[in-house]
């Protein structure tokens, strides 16, 4: 697709006169126009001198953070508290400030609960609360194929 | 921010001292002249403070700390920005003869008065995105706006400066 100089224009103006940061495809529908057109490739040139001139431009200034650091220290006003109840999501998601400890000790409680529960054999089956012997053993002895996949419907009708 | 948010005052000045450069040069250059911006970076400062227990961590403090800056500025509409032309820095190079350093004065001098020219908004868009470096998607956030919205402003802003600035951009063109 042709990119016509006014559409040239406002890409430079809105995106920089640096192609390096455009989209793909208007970057290379750019070039073509530039290579293409004398009017596009001045129209590069001078909006990457305006982009210079811009980048250059630096206001008069004083010592104007001396006297606003002053100002800053007198006393300061009482802070606008959030509702407790509201404060909670605001540290869960405060990973970058919140310290790490309490998350590695949660973490670690888990960690423990679940080898405790794993070594002392403490699952219990979820109903009555415990199996009939003969039942448990036959669920011991279970071929874990059968389980999963089903009993074979046609066995003797293999070769 | 969170050991500001619990009052911590020491913890503030030092984030203070720390921001307050980028808030007074962010405010003097969208409010075009000194005094507003110290008041505007003592003010947005001490909204850090106030609002501190209220801020949520979804976004950066810095992308935040610009919108309140921008804000504040956008604000302080009816005063007129202010550019001493005779103060305007010199941002030529030491080693340059006297002719350029001349003409690289004009430059600025011509440039600082299309840029006090332009509307707030879009003087807020040239320092976010020339001076502060931000990207576009970026400057819409400290805006508070949408990208698009942020283009338009940057478009109609050079449209502007090149009108004023007219033929010193085909000079600048020029050189490398």
């Amino acid at each position: 697709m042709t990119m016509t100089l006014g559409r040239l224009q406002q890409l430079l103006d809105a995106k920089g006169a640096d192609l390096s940061r455009w989209p793909a495809a208007e970057r290379r529908a750019a070039e073509q126009a530039i290579a293409r057109d004398p009017a596009a490739a001045a129209a590069l040139m001078r909006a990457r001198s305006l982009d210079r001139l811009i980048a250059a431009h630096v206001p008069p200034a004083d010592a104007s953070d001396a006297r606003v650091m002053q100002a800053l220290a007198r006393p300061l006003p009482p802070q606008r508290q959030r509702p407790r109840w509201t404060r909670w999501p605001v540290e869960l998601l405060d990973f970058d400030f919140a310290p790490a400890w309490p998350r590695l000790a949660a973490l670690a409680c888990v960690g423990v609960l679940g080898f405790l529960v794993g070594f002392t054999d403490l699952v219990v089956p979820i109903g009555s609360g415990a199996l009939p012997a003969d039942a448990a053993a036959a669920a011991g002895d279970a071929d874990i194929g059968g389980v999963l996949f089903g009993p074979d419907p046609l066995p003797e009708a293999r070769p | 921010m969170l050991r500001i948010a619990a009052g911590d005052e020491p913890a503030f000045r030092v984030l203070a001292r720390r921001y307050m450069p980028l808030a007074v040069r962010l405010a003097r250059r969208v409010t075009g002249n000194n005094a507003d911006a110290e008041e505007v970076a003592q003010e947005a400062l001490l909204r850090v403070w106030i609002n501190a227990p209220r801020w949520r961590p979804l976004a950066s403090f810095r992308t935040w700390f610009y919108r309140i800056v921008v804000n504040l500025c956008l604000n302080r509409r009816r005063r007129a920005p202010f550019l001493p032309i005779e103060a305007a820095a010199d941002a030529a190079d030491p080693g340059a003869d006297a002719v350029e350093r001349i003409e690289r004065r004009e430059e600025q001098r011509a440039l600082a008065q299309a840029i006090a020219a332009l509307p707030m908004r879009q003087r807020a868009v040239i320092a976010l995105t020339y001076h502060e470096g931000l990207s576009n998607a970026e400057s819409a956030a400290a805006l508070g706006t949408s990208v698009s919205a942020v283009e338009t402003l940057l478009v109609r802003a050079k449209r502007a400066l090149r009108e004023k600035l007219g033929t010193m951009l085909d000079v600048g063109a020029d050189k490398p």
